[in-house]
């Protein structure tokens, strides 16, 4: 039984130069890569720092976004001003090109890309939340509630934010879909994971340069960056018009 | 252009568009002058000291100070900004670090490349886009279902993975075409497919939307009703109606396929723009890195604008 799963448990780092550039097997699933390492247990790990940096750009844009929407969109004034205005220079900026400058300058780390695409990516969020908080605000129980003295806090937790929740979800997979691509192309372009550490966009680029003798170290990662990237989006198309769509992928 | 000929009769450039185009402009000023600040203050906000980056850490001091002094960067940071954006208004970009070359004459140089190859993604955008968004729409039900999801998953495909699979199919598997670089009219085919890919399958659910709603509209009932012939209710009455949407798409786009533009070239070896940014920002070439950075995000403000003015002047409704 233990033998069965063998091929999963490889080493991702595990340089073997006897079994350099092997083709699939039943010791190594998806081959080898110039190196020898096994690809598989490499797109596991990659396929994991893809994860991570969708949930830690999500958190990060969320926990910036929504209570600056929230707060823009209830009490206006200064605060709504200087972040819409904020927000429109960020969005007229084409934004893969400031995370990719970025990322350059902070030096290429995990952390550091998670918070150059974070730093852009609250727009969504803070727009969208301002949006739906204008627009719930004007419903009479509302008004109904802040005569009774409901204190501002206990408003905004119990009447705006699960009324604002529908697109604030479908907003969040584009944040996870968009983010996990931008990775991906941060280190397909040396900028993003560091080199030894396994990543989808690193591995396709040292795959490009077996594209001639061992097309699978390009289509694997590929294949499977694709599908992380329709499988999100496919649960985001269910609940959002077309036009809402269109800031995802590169 | 067939769109201005279809739309010749509705939308004569009127008294108010020159003032409509100049309200425009202003209102980017001051998002041009935040950008400007913005890539001037890139060097100044990150941690670290671009001297030790260029010199190593263990460089002599005298070293490091003459370095500090050329660069300017002994000088105040709101100095060193303003100074950055004056020069940058008045065409100075500054000069290279890596071969002291001037930054507008080395962009210069690279901007036909990167001109070439988005205005041919735009041609295969176009093309692609518009004959599956038709396709789309009126099809047989089986053509509409596997449209609907190569678009989903086109869409979902960045260039640097539709790039590298191309190579791997079409220039090594049926050794067709260049696998990289510039040399010759067909070098240009993949990265350009590539490139257009995305924004062919934007276009194309785009106009498949707006074309539904079209033709179910109450004028090309009637239309249909009259006895028109199918291809001149699609051509005269749906599509200019269906196509403003997707003018829109495709101009606020160009400013996607500019960007987009940098990975694919990293994929194909292009010699554009986008490499030399790449270039620079490997090499820690800050004022290039800047120039690069600066032009293209005018660029892509200028696309968005034009979009606006086009969408104003193709829809009366818009009023301009």
């Amino acid at each position: 039984m233990d033998s069965l799963f063998l091929p999963l448990m490889h080493s991702p780092m595990l340089v073997d130069l006897a079994q350099v550039m092997a083709p699939p097997s039943a010791a190594h699933w998806l081959g080898t890569d110039d190196l020898g390492r096994d690809v598989l247990a490499r797109l596991r790990v990659g396929l994991y720092h893809s994860l991570t940096v969708g949930s830690g750009v999500l958190l990060l844009t969320a926990s910036l976004g929504i209570p600056l929407g929230l707060w823009a969109g209830w009490f206006g004034g200064a605060v709504d001003w200087v972040v819409g205005k904020l927000a429109d220079v960020v969005l007229s900026f084409p934004g893969i090109l400031l995370a990719l400058a970025l990322a350059a300058l902070l030096g290429a780390r995990l952390e550091n890309v998670i918070l150059a695409l974070g730093l852009l990516g609250w727009v969504g969020f803070f727009r969208l939340t301002r949006v739906q908080v204008m627009h719930i605000r004007r419903a009479p129980y509302l008004a109904a509630a802040e005569l009774a003295g409901v204190p501002v806090l206990r408003l905004w937790r119990l009447h705006i934010l699960p009324n604002c929740l529908g697109p604030l979800r479908v907003e969040a997979l584009l944040v996870v879909a968009g983010s996990m691509v931008a990775e991906a192309g941060l280190s397909f372009l040396g900028l993003g994971i560091p080199a030894p550490e396994p990543s989808l966009g690193g591995m396709l680029r040292d795959g490009m340069r077996e594209v001639l003798t061992a097309p699978l170290l390009v289509v694997a990662p590929g294949v499977l960056l694709i599908c992380l990237s329709v499988g999100v989006n496919m649960l985001a198309q269910r609940r959002l018009p077309l036009s809402a769509r269109m800031r995802v992928g590169l | 252009m067939r769109i201005v000929r279809m739309y010749a009769f509705i939308a004569p450039m009127n008294a108010k568009m020159p003032l409509f185009i100049l309200t425009r402009l202003a209102a980017m000023v001051p998002t041009a002058v935040l950008v400007l600040a913005l890539v001037g203050a890139l060097i100044h906000t990150i941690p670290g000291d671009p001297v030790d980056s260029l010199l190593g850490e263990h460089a002599a001091l005298a070293d490091r100070d003459a370095l500090r002094t050329a660069l300017g960067l002994d000088r105040p940071v709101a100095l060193q900004i303003y100074d950055f954006a004056a020069g940058a208004l008045q065409g100075d970009w500054g000069q290279s670090l890596a071969n002291a070359k001037p930054v507008l004459g080395l962009i210069a140089e690279r901007l036909p490349a990167t001109g070439w190859l988005a205005a041919a993604a735009m041609g295969v955008a176009l093309t692609l886009g518009t004959l599956m968004g038709i396709a789309g729409a009126l099809a047989a039900r089986p053509v509409r279902a596997s449209l609907d999801l190569v678009t989903l998953a086109v869409m979902a495909t960045p260039s640097f993975v539709l790039g590298p699979l191309l190579i791997a199919s079409v220039a090594v598997g049926l050794n067709l075409l260049p696998v990289s670089g510039m040399q010759g009219p067909e070098s240009i085919i993949l990265p350009a497919l590539t490139l257009g890919a995305g924004l062919a399958a934007v276009i194309a659910r785009f106009l498949t939307e707006s074309l539904n709603r079209a033709m179910a509209a109450d004028h090309v009932r009637t239309a249909v009703a009259k006895g028109a012939p199918m291809r001149r209710v699609l051509w005269r009455h749906a599509m200019p109606v269906a196509l403003l949407p997707v003018v829109q798409i495709v101009f606020l786009q160009l400013g996607m396929v500019l960007t987009g533009a940098v990975l694919t070239e990293a994929v194909f070896g292009w010699p554009g723009l986008g490499n030399l940014l790449l270039d620079a920002l490997h090499g820690r070439d800050y004022p290039l890195m800047q120039g690069c950075l600066l032009l293209i995000s005018l660029v892509y403000m200028l696309c968005v604008l034009l979009s606006d003015v086009v969408v104003a002047w193709l829809d009366p409704r818009v009023g301009a």
